[in-house]
């Protein structure tokens, strides 16, 4: 009988293992961690209320007051920052579902039936692509009304051939290999190999995905917003503070800088974090990576 | 004896997260003019590492530790493990020709066949334009490319495996070539054109004296080309020996229960070897066959077993040899 | 007893260029009796690959019918299928991709027992042990992931797979061909305990004619899509009645210096012709050293020999008469 001898490290510990050497990315992860964070507890961990305004401190440095200075209306910057994460996470979250749940099934779909399904979805995918993302969110937001939920909705749809496209492609690989032939050899029928074989051994090339798709969808959110088609006032979000805050540029160079710096950093942490995962990915689903 | 290709003690390491790690152990073939050594062994044996060692292949990975590997030749004798990398390049695809398990690893799709075997001889020998195409198709015809002449504008794609096979064992020979390293070039053929792909290596080792070191997994092939065999195990030679007397009266356990889990005619059940190939990680301190074979002793786990005289040309790593053959 | 019927069975791919089509499987028909072995032997592009996955229901073929006790596999669809495929399982050469990456053993062995009932939920958990203990691994492995286990280990898996459908037949397509000498002695020694206890029905496909040889009750030896000969196993061996399985077996190396050199090999011509051209008349004649003007027009009919030992040459009679050189 084959005896069980030392066990290997599992594929989780070793993915853990590449990816922990990246320190880069485990500081991004940490920073989408505790942006996450913030989002979350936002209403509860905001210094000072994010709306009120005081008239008195219209564009004040940061002080103890403001740690981060104030805005043209007095608000505080370091409030609506922090209560701006909100809009902006629930944004990325709301374009990137979108994108993956109308991305992914089709995908799954043309890569593994092939064929005509194939054909038909994949035109639709490049016309789709074609278009102009935030073109198309205006539009539709020039349609549905102003607001960042209809905005991210048109995001999502515009960007959902990125998904289509890696789930075909992976799934075109997938369904070649032996383990498949294996599945339908012992009467696994087709919807049942695509959930439960051709699904999990997407799942690295789809956490890229849906990494970099974050950062794209935030950086659309702070370009409608700062269009002013996104989050409408008085609430905040990085883009509108962006907006509002270039005509103070001169006087008052706080207010650009902090917003634009946290959707640099959050767009870039969700990029790094998805190379990352990428390039931690084991030899044993690397090609697929 | 006055071996072409001679490789004393060589020692190739692997680096891996913990430090080396030796995965070739003090390894000496030599391979005379005309004579066939044949290199057998399983999966992790170390075969191939050992002719990636002589053409100083390994990679980044790999390196040799220590060992010579010497080349004679008429213009005296080559240390390889020294060797610049300059002149080494002149030494591979030129004293030592090299067949490998998948030919279209070694052809390049985007030109002809005679123009690839020509710009190797024109990089080895010199050769002018004309003079390097009519060698090559000179070379294509004696490898059994039928009408070579023509065949030589075509691209390898248009070649069926054995062709191609043959295509490489042409370039292999362009430039006259003292030692030929063949690594299962047969493996991924079917039989029939296996066996013309063997005769006609025999033919040419014949022919020009070649020194062929033919590494396989598959005995039968073994039998049919070597004239002697060196027996591989988790990297160390545990048994070298001329060919009939290996088959006929093999002494290192390894070797006599490889050799019963082939088939042969007449048996309806094959013999099995219990547990598996150590890693190079956990080696047994001893002998590293020990741990699965039915005659291990204490003896066999002290210390390392050095590879022991049987016959003037037949050695065995196995201090309990005459146990086994009783 | 009967358990496998195919008759006339052929396929046809189109090509990827140009509009010619590769005649895969031309009219292939064998039997196969509960409990035994039919060894199919032949080289790359002899169709017996794709014989293997017509005959399981995984290929639609273009003509032919297939008979599993008594079932008609063709007829079947949907749920019957299913059910059809998982009495006849495969085991793949590949044992590195045969296996999802992503499951665990246990999962792996038990996919067949899931699939077979209508709640997913219940399979025992000393299902994956019994399995496991079957093709002789300990029930630790259960919780391993493929690429933690070795060819061999994997290969055994696969083997626990086929038997968790509790199978009539497993198709075995050259199972062990990528697995190392002592290794593959191991693989070959279960399958046949399996089938001493088990009584289940092999379709062994394979390049290598000393392991059919072993293995197999009855063997069918293919060239070009078609079946040139079969028979009882020994039979075959021992009279090859057709040139190609005369030049087949003589062109394998015997692991004995003695034997092998002293052999008297006839020159086998050239190389197998890709299927997108078979030759006309027998697909044998433009490498076959017997050939004749008739081999070159008329594909010859199978001729029965002899207790079930057939070929289809239509130079039979010569080469019985000569005896095997």
């Amino acid at each position: 009988m084959t005896t069980v001898t030392t066990r290997p490290e599992s594929a989780f510990a070793a993915f853990r293992r590449r990816f922990v050497r990246q320190r880069l990315a485990v500081v991004m992860a940490g920073v989408i961690a505790v942006m996450v964070l913030v989002a979350l507890l936002a209403p509860w961990i905001t210094p000072l209320d994010p709306n009120a305004q005081a008239l008195l401190d219209r564009l004040a440095p940061p002080s103890t007051k403001h740690w981060l200075g104030a805005d043209d209306l007095g608000r505080d910057v370091a409030s609506r920052l922090i209560i701006a994460t909100r809009a902006t996470i629930w944004a990325g979250l709301l374009a990137t579902c979108v994108s993956l749940l109308i991305g992914l099934p089709f995908g799954l779909l043309a890569g593994y039936l092939r064929g005509w399904a194939d054909t038909v979805l994949s035109r639709a995918a490049d016309a789709l692509m074609a278009i102009p993302p935030l073109l198309f969110a205006m539009a539709i937001v020039a349609v549905l009304g102003r607001g960042v939920t209809n905005a991210m909705i048109a995001i999502g749809v515009v960007t959902a051939p990125r998904f289509f496209r890696v789930a075909r492609g992976v799934a075109l690989v997938i369904r070649e290999e032996t383990y498949i032939e294996a599945a339908r050899s012992i009467g696994c029928p087709t919807g049942r190999i695509v959930r439960t074989h051709v699904l999990p051994n997407m799942m690295s090339p789809l956490i890229v995905q849906i990494s970099v798709t974050m950062g794209f969808a935030i950086l659309f959110e702070a370009s409608l917003s700062f269009l002013g088609l996104g989050v409408q006032p008085p609430d905040a979000s990085w883009g509108s503070m962006l907006q509002r805050s270039t005509r103070f540029a001169g006087d008052a160079p706080w207010l650009v800088l902090l917003p634009g710096l946290a959707i640099l950093l959050t767009v870039l942490a969700f990029n790094t974090v998805g190379d990352a995962v990428r390039d931690s990915v084991g030899r044993e689903n690397r090609r697929l990576a | 004896m006055n071996a072409v290709l001679e490789i004393n003690d060589l020692v190739v390491e692997v680096a891996t997260a913990h430090g080396p790690m030796v995965v070739v152990s003090n390894v000496s073939l030599a391979v005379g003019a005309g004579e066939t050594l044949g290199l057998v062994g399983e999966s992790g044996s170390g075969k191939s590492l050992t002719t990636l060692a002589v053409l100083r292949l390994l990679g980044t990975s790999a390196r040799i530790a220590s060992g010579e590997i010497l080349l004679r030749g008429p213009d005296g004798v080559l240390d390889l493990v020294t060797l610049p990398e300059r002149r080494m390049r002149d030494v591979r695809g030129g004293r030592i020709g090299m067949v490998f398990q998948e030919p279209m690893t070694a052809l390049d799709p985007a030109y002809s066949v005679g123009e690839q075997v020509a710009e190797t001889v024109r990089r080895h020998l010199g050769l002018g334009r004309t003079d390097a195409w009519k060698r090559a198709v000179e070379l294509l015809d004696r490898v059994g490319i039928p009408s070579a002449d023509r065949r030589a504008h075509d691209h390898p794609h248009h070649f069926s495996g054995g062709m191609r096979q043959r295509v490489v064992i042409a370039m292999a020979l362009s430039c006259d070539p003292v030692v030929l390293l063949a690594d299962e070039p047969t493996t991924a053929l079917d039989v029939t054109v296996q066996e013309q792909i063997l005769t006609l290596l025999g033919e040419l080792r014949d022919e020009s004296g070649l020194a062929l070191l033919f590494i396989s997994h598959d005995l039968g092939v073994i039998a049919d080309i070597s004239d002697r065999v060196a027996v591989m195990y988790a990297g160390q030679v545990v048994e070298t020996a001329p060919v009939h007397e290996l088959f006929a009266a093999p002494r290192h356990p390894y070797t006599r229960a490889l050799l019963r889990c082939v088939p042969s005619p007449g048996s309806d059940r094959l013999a099995t070897i219990p547990g598996t190939v150590p890693t190079f990680d956990a080696l047994p301190l001893g002998c590293r066959f020990a741990p699965r074979c039915e005659h291990a002793a204490a003896v066999c786990e002290g210390a390392p077993i050095g590879l022991d005289t049987v016959a003037a040309t037949h050695f065995a790593r196995c201090v309990r040899i005459e146990e086994v053959v009783s | 007893m009967t358990l496998l019927d195919v008759e006339g069975v052929a396929k046809s791919f189109p090509a990827r260029r140009r509009k010619a089509v590769v005649r895969a499987v031309r009219d292939v028909s064998f039997r196969l009796d509960r409990g035994q072995t039919l060894g199919v032997v032949g080289e790359s592009g002899s169709g017996k690959s794709t014989t293997a996955r017509l005959v399981l229901g995984l290929i639609r073929p273009d003509a032919g019918r297939v008979h599993l006790d008594g079932m008609d596999v063709l007829a079947a669809r949907g749920d019957r299928l299913h059910a059809l495929r998982r009495r006849m399982p495969m085991v793949f050469q590949d044992p590195y991709s045969s296996l999802d990456p992503t499951w665990t053993v246990r999962d792996i062995v038990t996919e067949p027992v899931r699939l077979g009932r209508r709640r997913d939920r219940a399979v025992p958990a000393t299902r994956a042990a019994e399995l496991l203990e079957l093709v002789g691994m300990a029930p630790a492995f259960a919780q391993r992931y493929p690429h933690e286990l070795s060819g061999g280990q994997r290969q055994r898996v696969a083997i626990a797979r086929a038997l968790a459908c509790d199978p009539d037949l497993v198709a075995l397509d050259e199972a062990v061909a990528a697995l190392d000498v002592s290794t593959r002695a191991g693989i070959i020694g279960l399958l046949q305990d399996l089938q001493t206890s088990l009584g289940v029905a092999y379709l062994f496909i394979s390049h290598d004619l000393a392991l059919v040889r072993l293995v197999s009750h009855e063997v069918a030896v293919m060239y070009l899509g078609r079946i040139v000969e079969r028979g009882p196993t020994e039979r075959v061996y021992a009279a090859p009645a057709h040139p190609y399985t005369r030049a087949l077996i003589s062109a394998v190396p015997v692991p004995d210096p003695v034997v092998q050199r002293n052999r008297t090999r006839p020159p086998v011509l050239g190389e197998v012709p890709s299927a997108l051209a078979v030759p006309s008349g027998c697909a044998f004649h433009p490498r076959c050293p017997l050939a004749t003007d008739i081999c070159r027009t008329i594909d010859p009919p199978v001729v029965d020999l002899d207790d079930g030992h057939a070929a289809a040459c239509h130079h039979v009679a010569l080469i019985t008469k000569e005896g095997v050189s």
